[in-house]
């Protein structure tokens, strides 16, 4: 725990550092990354620790982000007040779209989510008078901190994320070793078995589909401060894919791997798209080498690394059983022989 | 004595096929039953019912003369009512102490805390318990392994450890020592034994000897009907029980 501590802490220094040695260009691929990594920890909850997978997690990264890009425009710019709003209403959502798609399971549950995601979509789409439209939301104004303290340019948007980053991921890494993370991996692992422990699977199913939603309205919220815009497209279940990808190529279950995942297809994104148009299909491509090749992802990739590196074996008991098991018949055997 | 289970005409029905057919009984607190009948008798269906896995067709369960044939599962569970499972059904890819870590964190009233790690530190009565429970059974060895790296056997009395760590009043054991050795089952069945008096259990079991000496009274089922309910020693007598394990021939000489 104490390596891990300062493993964090010098991570988090790095970071803070950063702006003063890297090009603005720069902060803002760090700033999109963070805020992607904030929206694929909130999946990860949801895929990684309690198996469910969802195909429609764009839906609270939109209601965050229109939610708190309205709040702004028309009520306040108060970063707090404005992303509060932000989650809110992605805590709404979730509990709508949670109590619908929960009750079914693996596949339909996928296409559930995938369809309440694409109601939202054309809620936005269409809803003119209110989103923009097609369009999108545009004329966002920067937020304040306190008082008349305007986070006016990319590098306080910067600092303020990673900020919020750091106390996502200290309260995650928290969730996803509590009591309360060892019943959403129990449902991941054997639901069946779960109900019959006396867990009500599907209200623990409810709170984490509730936890993933609002913090993925929370990225959606950092999204639009940091965008100053935002469009339908980023509410179109090509967004929930991508981040789906990003869990998965990161690697499901742990805590910073999808961190990492979110890093690596930004990354892969900004650097290809400006050579190539058809970027999308390096990242396909990228996608089908990890399900085959390395299906715990980057994350699974470097504990294997290390251990390798450590060589640390797998728990001996097993075998040491089977061997006191043994070693009886074999003097056995000799006194026969 | 008081009723634990009272079980009036129940009846399970999958399509035109009667799995449990018009079953009336009822379970004193404490008593042990034992459960047997040929494969396919419907004894599984039976837990199924009682556990609340399944719902009945008809008839009516009632637990400490409370009606509970419509409470989910879990409630049920949550109220003293804990199962094994004929086919080990477990969380696999957890430790066999995470698995049993579940059942007692559900049990201390910890299951909804998110701001704590389950450290030792955090959680030592936790942590305490699982392992007092673990050095009872002889597992503490295997701790720190997967299930899914366990040996049947092993993996057999976890599905125990997990029911009891529930501690319950009315436990429903499925054929808990099915593929076992010899000196696995007797194991079993001498730490069932040391369970507290006031635990009632019912136990599906093949094999009728491992009934006699342990259980105060067998049920036998038969093609979902209940043929047979008394002493071990009585049910042994029956003139129907041995044609159904005999056969009608073998029966007349037996």
């Amino acid at each position: 725990m104490g390596k891990q501590w300062v493993k964090g802490s010098l991570l988090f220094f790095l970071m803070v550092a950063a702006p003063f040695f890297v090009s603005l260009y720069y902060v803002n691929i760090f700033t999109e990354i963070l805020i992607f990594g904030i929206f694929a920890i909130s999946l990860n909850i949801l895929v990684g620790q309690t198996g469910l997978v969802s195909l429609g997690h764009a839906a609270f990264f939109g209601a965050g982000a229109y939610a708190t890009g309205l709040a702004a425009t028309h009520l306040s710019t108060n970063v707090f007040l404005t992303i509060v709003i932000g989650m809110l209403l992605a805590f709404l959502l979730a509990i709508l779209i949670g109590f619908v798609s929960t009750k079914a399971h693996g596949f339909y549950f996928l296409m559930l989510t995938l369809a309440c995601s694409q109601m939202v979509y054309s809620i936005i789409y269409q809803w003119t008078d209110v989103t923009g439209g097609s369009n999108g939301l545009s004329g966002i104004p920067a937020p304040s901190l306190f008082g008349d303290f305007i986070l006016s340019n990319q590098v306080f948007i910067y600092y303020f994320t990673l900020v919020v980053f750091t106390i996502v991921i200290f309260a995650v890494n928290r969730l996803l070793q509590s009591p309360l993370g060892y019943v959403f991996i129990g449902i991941k692992e054997n639901e069946d078995r779960m109900k019959s422990i006396g867990y009500n699977t599907s209200l623990y199913k409810n709170i984490s589909f509730l936890i993933a939603g609002t913090l993925g309205g929370l990225a959606g919220s950092l999204y639009v401060f940091f965008n100053g815009f935002v469009a339908p497209t980023d509410v179109y279940w090509t967004v929930s894919g991508s981040v789906l990808i990003m869990v998965l190529v990161g690697g499901a279950g742990t805590l910073w791997g999808p961190v990492i995942g979110a890093a690596f297809i930004v990354v892969l994104e900004t650097i290809i798209s400006s050579y190539t148009e058809s970027w999308m299909m390096i990242i396909g491509t990228a996608f089908i080498l990890f399900t085959i090749f390395a299906p715990a992802g980057i994350a699974g990739l470097f504990s294997r690394l290390t251990r390798s590196i450590f060589k640390e074996k797998p728990h001996p008991v097993e075998k040491q059983y089977i061997e006191d098991a043994i070693k009886p018949m074999k003097r056995q055997s000799k006194i026969n022989g | 004595m008081t009723t634990i289970l009272s079980i009036q005409h129940l009846s399970k029905h999958f399509g035109g096929l009667k799995v449990i057919e018009d079953i009336t009984l009822d379970v004193s607190v404490g008593e042990r039953v034992g459960l047997i009948g040929p494969n396919g008798a419907g004894k599984t269906t039976f837990f199924n019912m009682i556990a609340g896995d399944l719902n009945p067709t008809s008839g009516s369960i009632s637990y400490f003369e409370q009606d509970i044939t419509k409470v989910p599962n879990y409630k049920r569970t949550e109220n003293g009512i804990v199962r094994t499972f004929q086919k080990n059904n477990l969380m696999f890819g957890l430790t066999v102490r995470e698995n049993v870590l579940l059942v007692l964190q559900k049990m201390r009233n910890e299951h909804i805390q998110w701001w704590k790690k389950v450290t030792q530190r955090n959680y030592r009565a936790l942590h305490e318990e699982t392992e007092t429970l673990l050095q009872e059974w002889n597992l503490e060895m295997y701790s720190d392994t997967k299930v899914q790296e366990l040996s049947y056997g092993v993996q057999r009395q976890i599905e125990i450890v997990m029911a009891i760590a529930g501690k319950p009043k009315l436990l429903l054991l499925d054929e808990p020592t099915a593929g076992m050795s010899q000196v696995e089952t007797d194991q079993i069945i001498a730490l069932i034994n040391k369970l507290p008096k006031e635990v009632t259990i019912c136990m599906i079991e093949h094999d009728i000897d491992v009934l006699f000496g342990n259980m105060d009274r067998v049920i036998v089922l038969h093609s979902g009907k209940l043929i047979a309910d008394g002493t071990p020693e009585a049910v042994r007598e029956n003139e129907e029980v041995k044609e159904i394990y005999l056969g009608r021939e073998e029966a007349r000489y037996a």
